[in-house]
């Protein structure tokens, strides 16, 4: 699998424009911004003028980073360093790069900036945890050491030195080193895991009970302070990128992350609705329904026809208890899309809710006549053909109950439900 | 030891591990039904259980194929000579579903179904023939919402086999997810609320009662995917340990009196190495360091490495994944079914991993030459699957050749002699696709071809009074290379299920010198030497008391 991207950078090369010597590489660009573009083609010019620049061309690697084209940014990169050796940034946000798919690629280029550069804390950590993520760990104990003594309050150059006492068997010193990235970073799961798992192995596990159960409120977050990197981030001229990132984060379930870069796109150009719409289930996924319901009614002012952005919304609104804002949502929903059963069974649920049985019905007719095949649409139809049914015996209707349980028993039946025994026999006791 | 490709001069004479895709001699044509569509409905990705075993009591492995689709399970009969053919319907085995666990639950002598879906689970009980009836509502089995693997045990040690459900996500099918760009593509857990699992005790071979509050396991509503249940501390109690879905995993550590404690994180099996909650799909469990106890090794998404988490009995794990060079062959794959097995029967255990992705790759891998076409749904999350031999505890990735650089969505995986000639075949659930039968014919270089002369023996640990086999017995067996560890368990780390009977390679040992097995109840037997190259039967009662 390591050939992927060997085969990206071949085909990059492949696709340059020509600067004097090297060939700049060229992006895909379908659907990106003219922001970038633009800024991508006068970068371009300047190789173009100065091929041998080397400046120029890491400001386009650190461009092309920023957009999110890394295999391009890690091409542009390896010629900012080949020409302009004596610059620290261009081996190390190389490396930082090459790290992401080998850490044992990254090694001489971390060691090459840090011999340009070797006040610069972050790039001890990062070369640290390559050398853990190889093996190497006393190798990596001295970077963390370092680190530590180079930014003191470098949450992760502790919590390195930690984890390295604590494969070592050193308890104690795992447990001092850790105690210090949690005062650094309480917000940081990660290290109070750790540091749990210390004091259990130290023989005080009421200790380790304590800390791991106040991390179980933290959310996943990996977050390292380098001024750096997040310089190149910050170039980024598109929501687009942003939310690249914040997609990165929350494949992951890094939702802090996800917010932060979500938040960061949004202060650059508020008028992007795909911005909100993430920000929004994002938030939802966060526990915060009342920060998710405000993000969707933005994307939804900017874009109603976002797709699903109505359909989230008018969940949204229901779950908050707003039925009547939730039903005039959900049938928005449906006028952009009539075949979407989810916004049926909320019509549906929400008629039911107001008693208004032959909406109710209709509407479940229609869902079941749209998807039949979906085995939580159909359990779902079956519970609520159920209820309609118990609800029309409540209000002497048996011939209309007997109806509704028919259908949910023909829906159970060809499901091979379980449920199907117990139909047959509430459909038998309405027809008696 | 083993190695994928004919040593070169000089090289140790360690077998050619060898595999074969003997699907299409095999009768099986099915295609497994994702059920997908425009709508990228989450199921239909992480779908695709396979059970192994042998349903109708002739003596040879079945297979039951679980789709998500409606309608798309399907039930194959191993007939003499080793073709397959569909009995789906004759057994009453046809529905839907995501995985499965096997075994006796109610001590009549054949092995029943339990079958996690998304919606009402379903337990289908054996006449002993290999004919299915539901059961599902007489034994209070129709655990509701997502469930994804299951795994047996007898907590409670009363001789009947409770089940362990592990349970995925509240799903919304109208929860719409999008890559950036708007693409749409399938939501992830975290869109979603976890939920509790479920733990079932077995009422005397009658039915099932919930008893998940009263052991303490809803505490947690976790993302869950893969479980196993075994004894991982060796104190004679049942643990059990999940693989949770960007959650941290469960170890749920047997208290006794049927209470679980959850104690994954203080036991360092919760989180990697870096403190990180990973993207739990699969787990195999093995003695991998041959140090006598129970190791995991866990499968996750891209971009995150497979975990190995070594059991140092302290009792706890660390994450090994470093020491054993696990971590680099998984980085841009997403996997799911694992399993420890011993590839060429030299006495360690190897590696298998199915893979495929659960949202597009950054990138689409290009198939071998040769290779099927993926159904073009699926072209930007095919993947291909991982075989890593063992080489003195350090794995090494031999995977270069077919089948394991077809690209598949691959899900379940159980290793199984199918063929019954010694050594371990695999068996793949793919989705979309047909499942994959893996011929196991490892050679000895410098034979023209024949298989390996590794010798092996099968363990299969009975229990008379209960009449089935005696899941969860620990067995260890003294051999001229030093005590092995194996369990009577039956591999099932993600949707899936295999024969309980313990697999050991001997390499050129060709006898044992002996056994201990420990009891599911904690009685312990010593049984005498054993030739290689056989089943051995156990059978409690006949060996010495110790």
């Amino acid at each position: 699998m390591t050939a992927r991207p060997l085969t990206l950078l071949l085909f990059a090369a492949a696709t340059a424009a020509p600067a004097g010597a090297q060939q700049i590489p060229n992006p895909r660009l379908e659907g990106t911004e003219p922001a970038v573009r633009q800024r991508l083609a006068s970068l371009q010019a300047d190789l173009r003028a100065a091929a041998g620049n080397g400046d120029a061309w890491g400001r386009y690697g650190m461009a092309l980073e920023a957009h999110t084209f890394t295999d391009e940014a890690i091409v542009a990169y390896r010629h900012a360093h080949e020409l302009s050796p004596r610059t620290f940034r261009w081996p190390y946000l190389l490396a930082a790069l090459i790290d992401e798919r080998s850490a044992a690629d990254s090694l001489p280029l971390y060691r090459a900036a840090l011999g340009l550069d070797p006040d610069y804390a972050p790039a001890h950590v990062r070369l640290a945890e390559a050398l853990e993520r190889t093996g190497q760990f006393d190798a990596a104990n001295q970077e963390y050491a370092q680190a530590a003594r180079l930014d003191p309050a470098n949450a992760h150059a502790h919590a390195g030195l930690g984890r390295l006492a604590l494969t070592a068997g050193d308890s104690d010193a795992a447990i001092r080193h850790l105690s210090r990235a949690r005062e650094l970073a309480a917000e940081n799961r990660s290290f109070a895991v750790t540091l749990a798992q210390a004091h259990a192995r130290a023989g005080d596990r009421q200790r380790g009970q304590q800390i791991a159960a106040a991390a179980r409120s933290l959310g996943r977050i990996n977050y390292r302070d380098d001024p750096i990197r997040s310089s190149v981030h910050d170039l980024a001229l598109d929501a687009r990128s942003y939310l690249r990132r914040a997609n990165a984060h929350r494949v992951h379930g890094e939702l802090a992350l996800a917010q932060r870069e979500l938040r960061a796109g949004i202060a650059l150009d508020a008028s992007r609705p795909e911005l909100h719409f993430a920000l929004a289930e994002v938030l939802a996924a966060s526990g915060d329904p009342a920060g998710s319901l405000a993000a969707a009614r933005s994307a939804y002012q900017l874009h109603p026809e976002l797709e699903g952005v109505a359909p989230f919304l008018a969940r949204a609104l229901f779950q908050t208890g707003d039925l009547s804002g939730a039903l005039a949502m959900a049938e928005e929903a449906l006028r952009l899309d009539a075949s979407d059963v989810s916004m049926m069974l909320l019509v549906a649920l929400v008629s039911a809710e107001r008693g208004d049985v032959v909406r109710t019905v209709d509407v479940l007719d229609r869902a079941y006549r749209e998807r039949p095949q979906d085995p939580p649409t159909r359990d779902g139809l079956i519970q609520l053909l159920t209820n309609v049914g118990e609800a029309m015996v409540s209000s002497g209707l048996p011939d209309a109950a007997a109806g509704q349980f028919r259908k949910a028993l023909d829906l159970a039946e060809e499901a091979g439900s379980p449920e199907a025994a117990g139909l047959r026999r509430r459909l038998a006791q309405i027809r008696r | 030891m083993g190695t994928a490709e004919a040593p070169g001069a000089g090289a140790a004479a360690a077998p050619v591990v060898r595999f074969v895709d003997v699907t299409a001699k095999s009768g099986i044509d099915q295609v497994l039904p994702s059920g997908t569509d425009s709508t990228y409905p989450m199921p239909a990705v992480m779908g695709g259980g396979v059970a192994v075993f042998d349903a109708d009591g002739d003596g040879d492995l079945d297979l039951y194929v679980i789709a998500p689709a409606p309608g798309g399970n399907r039930f194959y009969l191993q007939q003499e000579g080793g073709a397959f053919t569909d009995a789906t319907a004759a057994a009453g085995l046809e529905g839907d579903g995501m995985g499965c666990a096997v075994g006796d639950l109610d001590n009549d002598g054949d092995l029943d179904l339990y079958v996690t879906r998304v919606g009402p689970d379903r337990l289908l009980v054996n006449d002993g023939k290999g004919v299915f009836a539901d059961r599902s509502e007489p034994w209070n089995a129709a655990v509701p919402g997502w469930s994804s693997s299951a795994a047996l045990l007898d907590y409670d040690r009363d001789g009947y086999l409770d089940l362990y459900v592990a349970r995925y996500v509240a799903f919304d099918p109208a929860r719409v997810c999008s890559q950036h760009g708007g693409r749409r593509d399938f939501c992830g857990p975290t869109e979603f609320e976890g939920l509790s699992d479920v733990l079932l005790h077995n009422l005397g071979g009658t039915g099932f009662e919930d008893v998940s509050a009263a052991a303490g396991i809803t505490a947690v509503t976790d993302a869950g995917l893969g479980v196993v249940a075994a004894d991982f501390d060796h104190d004679g109690e049942v643990d059990i340990y999940v693989a949770n879905d960007a959650d941290p995993n469960n170890l749920w550590i047997h208290q006794g009196g049927g209470r679980f404690l959850d104690d994954g994180v203080l036991q360092g099996s919760a989180f990697n190495r870096w403190g990180n909650s990973e993207a739990g799909m699969g787990i195999a469990v093995g003695d991998a360091d041959l140090d006598q106890d129970l190791d995991l090794f866990v499968t996750h998404l891209i971009t995150e490495t497979n975990t190995y988490y070594r059991n140092l009995m302290l009792p706890g794990f660390e994450d090994a994944t470093i020491d054993t060079e696990l971590g680099a062959a998984s980085l841009d794959l997403t996997g799911f079914g694992a399993a420890f097995f011993d590839a060429d029967n030299d006495g360690d255990l190897d590696l298998a991993v199915a893979n495929g992705a659960v949202k597009r790759r950054p990138s689409a891998l290009a198939a071998p030459d040769g290779a099927t076409a993926p159904v073009p749904f699926w072209a930007d999350y095919v993947e291909p699957n991982l075989l890593l031999l063992n080489e003195d505890g350090r794995f090494v990735n031999a995977s270069a050749r077919a089948p394991w650089t077809e690209l598949n969505l691959s899900r379940a995986l159980v290793p199984a002699d199918l063929d019954g000639d010694g050594d371990l075949d695999l068996v793949i659930a793919n989705l979309d696709g047909t499942p994959r039968l893996l011929r196991n014919l490892t050679i000895d270089p410098g034979t023209d071809g024949a298989p390996t002369a590794s010798n092996w023996l099968r363990i299969r640990a009975f229990d008379p009074g209960l009449r089935r086999e005696a899941i969860g017995a620990r067995i260890t067996v003294r051999t001229p290379d030093g005590a092995r560890l194996v369990h009577a368990l039956p591999p099932g780390s993600y949707l899936s299920a295999g024969p309980a009977t313990a697999h050991l390679g001997l390499g050129d040992a060709d006898a044992v010198q002996g056994f201990e097995v420990v009891w599911p109840d904690g009685h312990a037997e010593r049984f005498p030497s054993a030739a290689a190259n056989q089943v051995v039967e156990l059978i409690r009662g006949e060996g010495q008391p110790k």
